[in-house]
């Protein structure tokens, strides 16, 4: 630093060391005393466990409050039942007035698996699965009709005489058409319309 | 008779020592308050109320530790002052010139300018560096224990030092020139 500057420096410090006084050192020390008896005498102590007092009950009932507010958990089950004790005793409420939503601790969480899972009802496998089997007993229903009509249709000429298949086909394409709205079974049927285009007039011929 | 007995003996409860104590940092303990308030009645006030508060912690201070009642004091003191300042929010600068009505009339006026420019300089200083200013230029403390006053490592402290003279030369010569 440069020599004016130290110089005014010494002069700032000379300045601030002669800093008289306010008073003479025996007053002020009796001052000292006397507000170190008065702050002992004041019920300081007193109001300080006091205000520790009621910051920990504040503290307490928070604590238990946002315990009862919280949603269940496993390792705070034991906590919660304390805070659940301390909130009846403090408020003077009967036992087990409140309950607490607690998760047992024996209970696990499920445990992912590999098993496969169920079929849903509405999965296309089922549906498939159901037709068949619907199909497969009216198939069996229609043969033992099938086999009372031809019984029944004596004395018709042989030419007009339906065939079983025939019959059977037309059966099943009304059934099915009305019971099933799938498309696949549809084409199925339209495709053995077309395949069996005598079919269709038999039928016709049968019901008249 | 040493600090350390001093100490232990007022911390046995004899008020005599403690009293020592204060006859030999009293005046030490009101500049420094004064410098940084700007205001003797104040400054008295905090004074005072450093001592209280030394009184009443004077049972956990370690005399066997690093820190000297010195510089336990003006810790108090320090702290004292901040909380004050906080509350209050005064501005230095304005406080400044109004003690200027409280020198000594018949003082050298150009060395009461003088004074008055390094306390504006001072005052343009941050809070550590002016305790860094008045505690190791002007009180001369160790700078171990200015360290401890000021809560930084020795080491950093020693390095602020260094650049707090410089600032105060920056801001003097911003403020008056080179050569004022």
């Amino acid at each position: 630093m440069n020599l004016y500057m130290d110089k005014k420096i010494e002069d700032f410090k000379k300045y601030y060391l002669q800093t008289p006084p306010p008073m003479e050192v025996g007053t002020g020390f009796a001052e000292v005393l006397r507000r170190i008896d008065n702050e002992k005498s004041t019920p300081f102590y007193f109001s300080r466990i006091f205000i520790a007092a009621i910051l920990f009950l504040l503290v307490s009932t928070g604590v238990a409050g946002a315990v009862l507010l919280s949603p269940p958990n496993t390792t705070l089950n034991a906590v919660k039942a304390a805070a659940q004790r301390v909130v009846e005793h403090t408020f003077n409420i009967p036992e087990n007035t409140i309950v607490l939503p607690t998760r047992s601790i024996n209970k696990k969480a499920p445990t992912p698996t590999l098993t496969p899972t169920k079929i849903e009802k509405d999965s296309g496998f089922e549906k498939s699965e159901e037709r068949r089997l619907e199909n497969k007993h009216t198939d069996e229903k229609e043969e033992d009709e099938a086999s009372t009509r031809d019984t029944d249709v004596k004395g018709v000429s042989d030419e007009n005489k339906p065939t079983t298949n025939d019959s059977n086909e037309e059966k099943n394409d009304s059934r099915s058409n009305s019971e099933d709205d799938s498309e696949d079974h549809k084409n199925e049927n339209a495709e053995d319309g077309k395949e069996n285009p005598s079919s269709e007039k038999s039928s016709g011929k049968s019901k008249n | 008779m040493e600090d350390k007995d001093l100490v232990e003996r007022a911390q046995r409860g004899e008020k005599d020592a403690f009293g020592l104590l204060y006859q030999k940092y009293f005046q030490k303990i009101f500049r420094y308050c004064k410098i940084n308030l700007k205001n003797e009645e104040l400054a008295k006030d905090i004074c005072q109320e450093s001592f209280v508060k030394a009184y009443k912690k004077l049972k956990d201070f370690k005399t066997d530790g690093q820190w000297s009642i010195q510089a336990f004091l003006f810790t108090i003191a320090r702290n004292l002052i901040i909380d004050h300042s906080r509350r209050k929010k005064e501005a230095s600068i304005e406080d400044y010139e109004n003690l200027q009505s409280m020198e000594d009339p018949y003082e050298d006026s150009e060395r009461r300018e003088n004074i008055q420019k390094i306390r504006t300089v001072l005052s343009k200083l941050e809070e550590v560096d002016r305790q860094i200013v008045i505690l190791r230029y002007f009180e001369e403390m160790p700078s171990l224990e200015v360290a401890k006053i000021l809560g930084i490592k020795d080491g950093a402290l020693r390095v602020r030092t260094f650049r707090v003279m410089q600032k105060v030369k920056d801001i003097y010569e911003s403020l008056y020139g080179q050569k004022n």
